[in-house]
């Protein structure tokens, strides 16, 4: 046994299964450094691809490193009154706003904002919920996969397959579309074979959310030179200000009255308080360090993916697989989903959904797959490499810090997973994205949809500790004789 | 009762042992703030669990509970940390507690 530091921290002399476990996390890098090579070699276009690819095995070694997850941010708060997550999460909204309000004000962005309507707060709210009940949200749940969680992996497939019959799922659902999204549905005249006004997802994308409008903090303050369109109306009035407000908040609820108790000298009023703020700021080294990372890295993966759509003169990554001569699975549009910054979710509905049609089922028939994200073969999936490379990525972290365990679940947790993974997928796509798509790459660009998404996740959430509250008490109950509590 | 030597705390007997292997991080985190809020003044607290985000978290729990987090050790997949509740065995107030602090404290809390 091993004394952790503070934090984490290696053990001084390597015994062989961390020798082991080094090798392995070599041989997994390896893996993807292969990979990179070999299809660079095979055609050099498959450089988009690996840029997906590494900035997702960055994105996987920092959400590893910081135990980086907003299931855990809304959970441990609302649950045990501990704001680390949280904290991180906010110092991560920061430094990306800061970042892509640069990458924006030199023209670089891939960024494009959601349509701002209150769906964004009831997908949040679904997908809060969801992520409460599996522990992980959706890129948690891709982090937890990478350091051996089979639990974790059924929350992703759970997730990716319910978005993928959800979103061309019609009977029974028909019924509960209001007519003005059939009739306005119906109006847009798309193509005959993404049937728009057949299916509930179908009819709430044409009919309802394509009909709101989209736009920017910067934007709406009329702010025009880039600059300070992006400094000041993106990233300081959408990001800034209201991260540190809710800092203050967490500051006020759930840290200043722990922290004044351990205080040992005298209160000199706002000089204290401050010092508390900054405490609690680098109270867990981790999570900063995680949040500063995935920030810093979220905004450049923009402008390099901005970059070689410049040098391979493409919009969408479809086009780059057409010429490549990859043609299957593309929309009826000849584009994939390529969002050209971090995200997470349609990509996984797209491998489902890949997987479904290889069984048979038309996943195509709808608007979602049909008409915009396709169905690519996941091993030439750009978004998916992402994927891939973050469960890579953290297994190799924590592979290196001998935190690699393949653990699986009771059934009560599997179930759990399950439900709370579909749940997710519902959220997911109801509110366009997940806690990152919806939340953490919105919110840093200046949409101010992301923090409708994020309060309704944080009522879910809130509502999910509630729910798990009760229900894990009710299980204490009869176990809390066997131990001793 | 078990015993267990812990760098730079020497020997010191568990009274509380919570073995939480295999569960969520949210079970984990809620067992141990329910041993928290029940130990006893001196009560050594020890955690077992192979959830890395609970392992991470409780550390954290530990003042809200005037508790002090006295060593994490990592055995493989699996941690064990180990929390001691604070104050004098003769005087059973919170430590801290008395403390001439501006502590605001909700309605119906002693001070």
């Amino acid at each position: 046994m091993s004394e952790v530091a503070e934090e984490g921290g290696a053990a001084q002399v390597l015994s062989l299964a961390e020798k082991h476990n080094a090798l392995r996390a070599w041989s997994v890098l390896g893996f993807f450094v292969l990979v990179s090579l070999a299809t660079f070699i095979s055609d050099q276009r498959y450089v988009y691809l690996s840029a997906y690819l590494w900035f997702g095995f960055i994105y996987g070694m920092a959400l590893q490193y910081g135990r980086f997850c907003m299931a855990s941010a809304i959970r441990d708060l609302f649950a045990v009154g501990v704001p680390r997550m949280a904290v991180g999460i906010m110092i991560a909204v920061v430094l990306f706003s800061l970042v892509a309000a640069y990458v924006t004000a030199v023209g670089k962005s891939t960024f494009h904002p959601s349509p701002i309507g209150a769906y964004s707060v009831v997908g949040g709210f679904i997908f809060g919920v969801g992520m409460v009940f599996t522990g992980g949200c959706a890129s948690g749940s891709l982090y937890k996969t990478g350091e051996g969680s089979v639990a974790a992996l059924l929350v992703v497939l759970s997730l990716s397959f319910t978005q993928a019959l959800f979103v061309g799922a019609g009977g029974w659902l028909n019924h509960l579309v209001p007519t003005t999204w059939t009739a306005s549905a119906a109006a847009k005249s798309l193509p005959a074979a993404v049937s728009a006004t057949n299916g509930w997802y179908d009819q709430f994308l044409a009919g309802y959310v394509w009909d709101l409008s989209a736009t920017t903090m910067a934007k709406v303050t009329g702010l025009t030179e880039p600059f300070v369109a992006a400094f000041v109306g993106n990233s300081l009035l959408n990001s800034v200000l209201p991260a540190l407000f809710l800092l203050a908040v967490i500051y006020a609820r759930w840290y200043r009255k722990g922290y004044l108790r351990g205080k040992q000298q005298q209160y000199m009023g706002l000089q204290t308080e401050l010092s508390g703020f900054w405490a609690m700021l680098t109270a867990s080294r981790r999570t900063a360090i995680a949040g500063l990372i995935l920030g810093i890295a979220a905004g450049l993966h923009m402008w390099v993916m901005q970059g070689l759509q410049q040098r391979f003169g493409i919009m969408n990554a479809g086009e780059l697989l057409v010429a490549m001569g990859h043609t299957q699975g593309l929309s009826i549009q000849d584009t994939i989903f390529d969002p050209g910054y971090f995200y997470v979710t349609t990509q996984e509905a797209q491998g489902a959904a890949w997987v479904l049609a290889r069984g048979g089922m038309n996943m195509m028939d709808n608007v979602f797959l049909g008409l915009d994200a396709g169905i690519p073969n996941p091993l030439i999936n750009p978004v998916l490499w992402m994927s891939f490379a973050l469960v890579g990525g953290s297994a190799v972290m924590a592979l290196l810090h001998n935190e690699f365990k393949l653990k699986f679940p009771s059934l009560e947790i599997a179930t759990w997973a399950i439900l709370g993974g579909a749940l997710m997928g519902l959220g997911a796509r109801v509110g366009l994205g997940c806690n990152i798509g919806a939340f953490f790459a919105t919110v840093t660009n200046g949409d101010p949809s992301g923090w409708l998404f994020g309060l309704g996740m944080t009522f879910g959430g809130w509502l999910g500790v509630k729910f798990f509250n009760w229900w894990i008490e009710r299980r204490m109950a009869k176990e809390a004789g066997a131990l001793d509590l | 009762m078990k015993t267990v030597r812990l760098p730079r705390h020497g020997e010191v007997t568990i009274t509380v042992s919570l073995p939480l292997k295999g569960e969520t991080c949210l079970r984990t985190n809620l067992l141990t703030k329910r041993a928290l809020s029940r130990a006893r003044v001196g009560d050594i607290i020890e955690i077992e669990s192979d959830n890395l985000s609970a392992v991470e978290t409780i550390p954290f729990m530990a003042p809200n509970h005037d508790c002090e987090h006295l060593v994490t050790m990592q055995d493989g997949g699996c941690w064990a940390i180990y929390l001691r509740r604070r104050g004098d065995a003769n005087n059973p107030t919170p430590a801290g507690a008395s403390q001439t602090w501006p502590l605001k404290f909700r309605k119906g809390e002693e001070e």
